[in-house]
């Protein structure tokens, strides 16, 4: 059976944009069992609405309530609990015993252990199952080895990370952040302090000023087949804080690897549309082994191959103009690629812009100006538009 | 309170005795950064000496458990189980192996940072374990609350030397001196430093990974608090040359610390809030 593909989202623009772009299921940060909002983070209604737009689109809607409790975390969560049950998510997302216990006790919905807590063998997962859980979202330091052997001792569900940002060390288990920046990542504080720059001493000797404990980002495109065959139950993407164009293109181009019947051919032009969303060296992680771990030895972001100029909000076939919200710096004569559910349409010369008073001008400067351009290739709604360095 | 503190050789059995020792803390394969492991044999006569004594021996067993490492640990752990007082555990599949093998209640669990309320307490006890270390990044007011409810089973606490706070299954220091082309000194120390910060972070690579720690802490100050509501402290000693640690421990079992020269020490979280933010991965 081929696996869910499980996409991230901050907001409800994102939620869409997961849908459309391909995923089946789509995961948002739910913020009643938190202390701080956040912006990407969802209040009650917004949680509610963020489940009818997925359930809209036939996909699931899952949501993270994955903090690690202190003390004075606890009142009111059995509370939460059920209010957030009541907006119709799918799943729970979680990963303190307590809240796994309580949300099976008072509600309904779907349990999935985070990768928060760092599931790594079969004995556990079996545990997880026995006490409920519907599935189990693996370690990220596992070996496709390692998950077959999972997968042949147990009928639990399993979900594996296929894309994204990755914890140098186990999950839920570092504290780096809570001693280096006072933040607790464990309740959402994380900043990122494996990815700084550290002096290495031998002894009393300094012998580097550029120790990373930062791995590359995960990239498993070159595994799917494998982990379909394994038999997991869902691939994720990382990345509730990342743009629309982001989710849009990474969602989209594993929604086409999935669905292709002739893989290899297609890996090319995957790899391709994958790396016009990153920012960061990749890999494939532990998937390809332990002594295949990339580590970041430089903080040298890489330059961006594609930069997200517009979203198409409507497009007149008769006059063929679309109108589109700006969201990058574009001008007359600029080439631009264009990203849609289904693929890549093409690429079109933006040969002039028009503003909302009816004027041509010289370039679409404005955040979110809504203006409106010639295209010969029809488009539609949630198409994106990229400049493309390669292009 | 009992004082927990690591013994790295045989030949400090009788020291740790004159002290009065109340937990013999022992590495095994099965420890996170094991730089002193004890033989199976040597467990056994040790625990004996111990016992004698009428002191208890804890096992310090605290690795990441992945699939190739079940049927190594099932068989180890059908082996120590009956006679030690204590294993202590960071993941859980090493408590579901014990209650399948119908072990005593010997598991002590001790995940980092994840045992934060008390709560956990039933969770523990639901495994059939002895007992559990509170997350080291609590504060003082927190163990307080937490160990103000009856949980009806043991609560431990971090309470000096190195914690630890970071752990991959990378090996880091390799891939740093593949990367450098250079070798890494198998018998050299390491240390991370940020540099804005004046403090050294050991390092340590094994062959299950690599594992950072926090420089050294002590909760000296709060051993009376403590004493009401914690009952094991567990010294760490890595990095800690032996007769330093020695007095460390024999000036926690006392109460005497006038020997003790603590400059430079943390007190830890024990009276540090951190930050409380919303943003975890899933």
């Amino acid at each position: 059976m081929k696996p869910e593909l499980l996409a991230p989202a901050g907001d409800l623009e994102k939620v869409r944009i997961a849908c459309l772009y391909g995923a089946d299921a789509v995961y948002i940060g739910g913020n009643t069992l938190s202390l701080r909002a956040r912006s990407d983070v969802m209040e009650y209604a917004q949680i509610h609405e963020a489940v009818r737009i997925a359930h809209g689109y036939g996909k699931k809607l899952y949501l993270a309530v994955n903090i690690i409790m202190h003390e004075a975390d606890l009142d009111g969560l059995d509370e939460q609990l059920v209010a957030l049950a009541a907006t119709g998510a799918d799943a729970f997302i979680c990963s303190d015993p307590y809240i796994i216990e309580r949300a099976l006790a008072l509600t309904q919905t779907d349990i999935h252990l985070s990768t928060q807590m760092s599931v790594t063998n079969s004995i556990a997962v079996n545990e997880w199952q026995k006490r409920g859980v519907k599935r189990v979202v693996l370690a990220r330091e596992l070996t496709i080895s390692e998950i077959k052997a999972i997968r042949q001792a147990t009928t639990m569900e399993l979900e594996v990370f296929i894309h994204g940002a990755m914890c140098s060390g186990y999950s839920g288990r570092c504290t780096l952040s809570n001693w280096m920046a006072d933040r607790d990542a464990n309740r959402g504080g994380c900043a990122h302090s494996c990815r700084w720059a550290y002096d290495l001493y031998q002894g009393q000797t300094k012998i580097s000023d550029a120790f990373y404990l930062g791995a590359t980002d995960l990239e498993a495109s070159d595994y799917m087949d494998e982990l379909e065959k394994i038999g997991v139950n869902s691939l994720k993407i990382e990345g509730r804080m990342k743009s629309v164009h982001y989710i849009a293109s990474i969602t989209s181009a594993y929604r086409q690897l999935l669905d292709d019947q002739d893989r290899v051919h297609l890996q090319p032009m995957v790899h391709q549309w994958l790396s016009r969303a990153k920012n960061r060296p990749t890999g494939v992680g532990f998937l390809g082994g332990r002594d295949h771990v990339e580590q970041i030895y430089a903080h040298t972001p890489l330059g961006k191959t594609a930069v997200f100029v517009g979203l198409v909000i409507d497009y007149d076939p008769l006059t063929r103009h679309a109108l589109v919200e700006q969201r990058n710096h574009f001008r007359p004569g600029d080439i631009v690629e264009i990203l849609s559910p289904k693929g890549i349409k093409g690429s079109i010369i933006i040969e002039n812009i028009i503003n909302s008073e009816g004027m041509p001008i010289d370039a679409a400067r404005h955040p979110q100006e809504t203006v409106s351009i010639p295209s010969n290739i029809v488009l539609e709604p949630y198409d994106m538009l990229r400049s493309v360095r390669d292009a | 309170m009992r004082i927990v503190a690591k013994m790295h050789h045989l030949t400090e059995l009788e020291t740790f005795m004159e002290m009065n020792l109340d937990v013999f803390l022992l590495e095994t394969p099965y420890a996170k950064a094991a730089k002193h492991p004890f033989s199976m044999d040597d467990i056994k006569g040790l625990t004996a000496s111990v016992h004698r004594q009428g002191k208890q021996v804890y096992l310090l067993m605290d690795r990441m458990i992945h699939e190739g490492d079940l049927s190594g640990i099932t068989g180890y752990l059908s082996e120590v189980s009956s006679f030690v007082d204590g294993i202590v555990l960071a993941d859980i599949t090493v408590a579901i192996i014990l209650q399948k093998l119908g072990a005593p209640r010997v598991g002590i669990y001790q995940p980092g940072p994840l045992n934060t309320h008390h709560h956990i307490a039933s969770f523990v006890q639901d495994l059939g374990m002895r007992g559990w270390v509170l997350a080291p990044e609590l504060t003082l007011s927190e163990i307080e609350s937490i160990t103000s409810m009856d949980s009806g089973v043991e609560i431990g606490f971090q309470g000096f030397g190195h914690i630890e706070m970071f752990h991959t299954r990378r090996h880091l220091l390799t891939s740093f001196f593949t990367h450098e082309a250079q070798s890494i000194d198998p018998q050299a120390t390491y240390f991370l430093k940020e540099a804005s910060r004046q403090e050294y972070y050991p390092i340590i690579e094994c062959e299950e990974g690599t594992t950072i720690y926090r420089p050294i802490m002590s909760s000296r100050a709060y051993l009376d608090r403590l004493r009401a509501c914690i009952d094991d402290v567990y010294l760490m000693r890595l990095n800690i040359d032996d007769d330093a640690y020695f007095q460390q421990v024999k000036a926690y079992l006392t109460g005497d610390f006038s020997l003790i020269h603590e400059e430079g020490y943390s007190t830890g979280y024990l009276e540090k809030m951190i930050d409380m933010d919303p943003e975890v991965g899933s």
